[in-house]
């Protein structure tokens, strides 16, 4: 693919005066001949790269029976891998400088590297990668003691609030689809791991045809396609995987409430909502900014926490995944206030969704969204991070070129009616978690 | 608690979540020995201002955005009884209006420049940030000068606000157990110096607070000369320092000295332990060793080798902890440690663990202690230091990636009270220290009469386990 130059797109709605500075940002593609897509980066300021690699092997790709699968297999691929042990393999990482992290969510699982770009540093890291992914030794020993830690973490997410309310809302929310359960799985489903599981897991979803990777950094095109090679390109070509069951349509609303000994009240409130790649990602993206994506431009802080010193954090976000990924609008207060903030924050939901931005929260929205892109690639991570997302759920190379201009392009009866198809208040799920006073206000009614 | 280089400090607004590393990453910068590498350290540029307002430039020219920020030598550490939280709930306020704008203008001017804003306090300062694109750097200015002369503090905005902290504290302290033990650690490992109040101040202390002790706050400590503005990005130090001249010079000084103030703690005179039982489902034990930071120790290097012992003891995934007690003896599930040697006051080296199912609390304790004694009695080899200090030296050069951090770590140091040359000499003072050094410095600090430890247990309660 010829690469491209990304522009800020100077015009007469946009705040940006004529000569704001252009951003270079050509992305090269090419696909390894196992099948695997790689984007790349050149940007050589920094002697320093990064390479992430993405599967299509998130927890919902979790056999039905042992949910969490895919958080231990990620967990443990730098537990040992080709001939070293765990000891000897964190050593030769430290040793070299480099920074190997993994991890997974509900479509994906990753590997992130970065090191130092001298070429033996380079060379001795490829190594190490590419061990990793082709060769992680799932050792006996191991897969007990990541066992036990991520139950250990399960624990733990109970006595957090937050954690417990945004369990039992996916659960809620998604009822028997495979987004349903937390991606670092149940104690139950951990327990019935074997290492044979962990094989085959890493047998069918590290293969080429799964698999993207990004590379960013102070290293020349050659050298980038001989790194994959002997990194990505040692796996073989294997199969995609099934595409994931749609999300069925949410049929009525629900209130769970969850009660723990606590003095707030934590509130998660929403439902499927859109997809990655949805053609309407901009109106969405735009009109969330004004109702609660935007910080203190939004309405929710502006009246939950501005006007009423009820919540520290209230937002809400649109959280796209492979198949619909929720919205979610939320807030924490104080227990005896459950029933005035969460009657706030329905209103301001409803009242949104029905009648969208005014014309001059639409234009803050815009002048936000196109004066801040700059920020959303200054650094070599981040570009890994949308490089990482635009080849995994297979958006358009363009996208970040285009994106200025697409938020400009949006208009306030799209927002409205993207809102509408997207949202139906009456049927959001609302979750609380919160102790007798939240419980007893709740009662009361909201008022 | 993480560990890293910053102290636990509260956000004005919550950050976005982000994607993170499973086990946490890394400590404080170190020697780089690869050549490849640039220099180590950006160049630092700085001018100061008549009224005594210093300017600290660092240059990133990778893409067309700034961080500017503003730092004030005021923190937890300079608060009392009575009056913790101050700190904090004026950097609330400094976002409710001024004499030119009203409550929230601030952050949207930001905003409709395509600025992201925030703002936060620790136990040494407060600083305030925005990240802009380049040629509005004038925006930050004019703004940030602005709040610094012609604060307005309101009543019924007060009011509100104050409400708002309490769900903060909340938040994150009142139902979150881990948070409550480090807050009973430093409670106890100190007397009555500041280190030993939470930053977010206590509950009491909120509910008492008046509009009188703000602005009693703000005029002592929000003054040019206590005042350090810090700008790494896409910027000309020439261009910066003429557009502070123009915007801050007006600011009046009100007395040029900065808060020099570096309270001294009661010695730590014995060893503190608590047993903590509370909504926990997980033991937990956080345990502090209160030791010198750079101008308070006995002899220069020590400081840098508690760095590197903490870096050898939990600071990278080849680390003792992690090693022994991780993988080996399979006691710990979770264990890491942080110090800085940055900081105003004598501060805390920390140790953090959480067992593994069914190890009982103080086992894991005794062998989380042993690891210490063992690096007391035994130095390091070279070659096990060596790696931490290559492993340090790579960290240098993935940190210059952010803008935002750049310009975070000048802002630290200098707020901390410690001159730019702390950056420029750190990786220096890093690669010359021994591992008989490292053995000496804990040795003599990493002792239990220095120590405090809690220990957090659950207890019974009537939730179901799900």
């Amino acid at each position: 693919m010829r690469p491209f130059h990304l522009l800020i797109i100077a015009g007469a709605a946009l705040v940006l005066p004529a000569g704001a500075p252009a951003m270079d940002l050509p992305i090269r593609t090419w696909e390894l001949d196992n099948g695997a897509r790689a984007l790349y980066v050149h940007r050589p300021q920094l002697p320093m790269v990064t390479v992430q690699v993405d599967f299509g092997a998130g927890s919902a790709r979790d056999p039905e029976n042992r949910p969490g699968l895919a958080a231990l297999t990620f967990n443990l691929l730098d537990d040992g891998a080709g001939d070293r042990g765990a000891d000897a393999f964190a050593r030769a990482l430290d040793g070299l400088g480099a920074k190997l992290a993994t991890g997974s969510d509900r479509d994906r699982g990753w590997v992130r590297f970065s090191l130092l770009s001298e070429a033996e540093t380079v060379r001795q890291g490829g190594e190490l990668l590419g061990e990793v992914l082709a060769e992680p030794r799932f050792v006996e020993q191991a897969l007990e003691r990541e066992r036990r830690r991520q139950v250990t973490g399960i624990r733990k997410d109970r006595e957090d609030p937050h954690q417990v309310a945004i369990k039992a809302f996916y659960r809620a929310v998604y009822g028997d689809h495979p987004y349903a359960h937390p991606p670092e799985g149940t104690i139950e489903g951990l327990r019935r791991v074997e290492r044979g599981d962990l094989k085959d897991f890493h047998g069918r979803h590290f293969v080429g045809r799964n698999a993207t990777v990004a590379v960013v950094g102070d290293l020349g095109a050659e050298r980038a396609r001989s790194l994959l090679r002997r990194t990505v390109g040692r796996l073989p070509a294997g199969e995609p995987p099934e595409p994931l069951p749609e999300v069925p349509q949410q049929e009525s609303g629900e209130q769970v409430f969850v009660e723990r000994d606590i003095s707030q009240a934590h509130v998660l409130m929403g439902q499927p909502a859109s997809e990655r790649g949805a053609p309407d990602h901009f109106p969405l993206l735009v009109g969330n900014y004004s109702l609660g994506g935007g910080g203190f431009s939004s309405r929710l802080m502006e009246v939950v926490r501005e006007e009423h010193g009820l919540s520290y954090s209230v937002f809400s976000t649109f959280q796209p995944l492979a198949r619909r990924g929720p919205f979610l609008a939320g807030l924490q207060t104080r227990g005896d206030r459950l029933g005035k903030a969460l009657g706030l924050l329905r209103e301001e939901v409803a009242s949104f969704v029905a009648d969208g931005p005014t014309a001059k929260e639409l234009e803050a929205a815009q002048k936000y969204l196109t004066g801040s892109f700059p920020l959303r690639i200054d650094s070599n991570q981040k570009i890994v991070d949308y490089l990482a997302m635009i080849g995994f759920y297979g958006l358009e190379t363009d996208y970040l070129e285009r994106f200025t201009g697409r938020v400009e392009a949006v208009t306030r009866p799209e927002i409205r009616r993207s809102m509408a198809e997207r949202l139906d208040p009456e049927r959001m799920v609302t979750v609380i978690v919160g102790g007798p006073a939240a419980r007893d206000s709740l009662d009361e009614g909201e008022r | 608690m993480s560990p890293g280089r910053s102290p636990s400090k509260q956000l004005r607004r919550p950050s976005a979540a982000s994607r993170t590393a499973r086990r946490p990453l890394r400590l404080a910068a170190g020697l780089l020995v690869a050549l490849a590498a640039g220099p180590a350290v950006a160049e630092i540029h700085s001018h100061t201002l008549d009224n005594g307002l210093r300017v600290l430039v660092r240059e990133d020219h990778r893409a067309p955005v700034v961080t500017s920020m503003v730092w004030y030598r005021v923190g937890g550490v300079d608060e009392h009884r009575g009056i913790t939280g101050v700190s904090h709930v004026l950097e609330h306020m400094m976002f409710k209006g001024t004499q030119e704008l009203g409550p929230g203008e601030f952050s949207e001017t930001i905003a409709r420049h395509g600025g992201k804003d925030n703002a936060f306090t620790g136990q040494d300062y407060t600083a305030y940030f925005q990240q802009i694109a380049a040629d509005r750097l004038e925006v930050s200015f004019r703004l940030e000068a602005d709040r610094m002369a012609n604060l307005v503090l309101d009543e019924e905005e007060f009011a509100k606000e104050t409400q708002v902290v309490m769900e903060e504290r909340r938040l994150r302290v009142t139902d979150q157990p881990r948070s409550r033990a480090q807050e009973v650690l430093r409670s106890v490992a100190y007397d009555a110096h500041g280190y030993g109040h939470p930053i977010i101040g206590w509950q009491k202390d909120l509910e008492d607070l008046t509009l009188d002790h703000l602005q009693d706050w703000y005029d002592r400590y929000y003054r040019p000369g206590n005042a350090t503005v810090v700008v790494s990005g896409d910027v000309e130090p020439e261009k910066v320092f003429a557009l502070a001249e123009e915007h801050f010079g007006a600011v009046a000084g009100r007395g040029e000295e900065a808060n020099e103030a570096r309270p001294a703690a009661d010695p730590a005179r014995g060893e503190r332990q608590v047993d903590l039982r509370a909504r926990a489902r997980v033991p937990y034990l956080v345990a502090g060793y209160r030791v010198p930071n750079v101008p308070a120790a006995d002899k220069a290097w020590e400081p840098y080798a508690l760095e590197l012992a903490a870096g050898l003891l939990g600071g990278a995934r080849s680390a003792r902890l992690p090693e022994r007690l991780v993988r080996a003896q399979g006691l710990a599930a979770q264990v890491g440690t942080r110090y800085s040697s940055l900081s105003r006051g004598d501060d805390l080296f920390y140790l953090e663990a959480s067992p593994t199912p069914g190890t009982p609390l103080s086992q894991l304790q005794a062998a989380l202690f042993a690891e210490v004694q063992r690096l007391a009695q035994e130095a390091p080899s070279e070659e096990e230091l060596d790696r931490l200090k290559r492993s340090m030296a790579a960290d240098e050069v993935f940190e210059r990636d952010s803008v935002f951090y750049q310009a975070m770590e000048l802002g630290r140091t200098v707020t901390s009270g410690y001159d730019t040359d702390y950056l420029d000499n750190y990786l220096d003072n890093i690669r010359a220290v021994t591992p008989e050094q490292v053995r000496r410095a804990v040795a003599k600090y990493l002792v239990p009469q220095r120590r405090a430890v809690v220990r957090l247990h659950p207890r019974a309660d009537k939730e179901d386990a799900s």
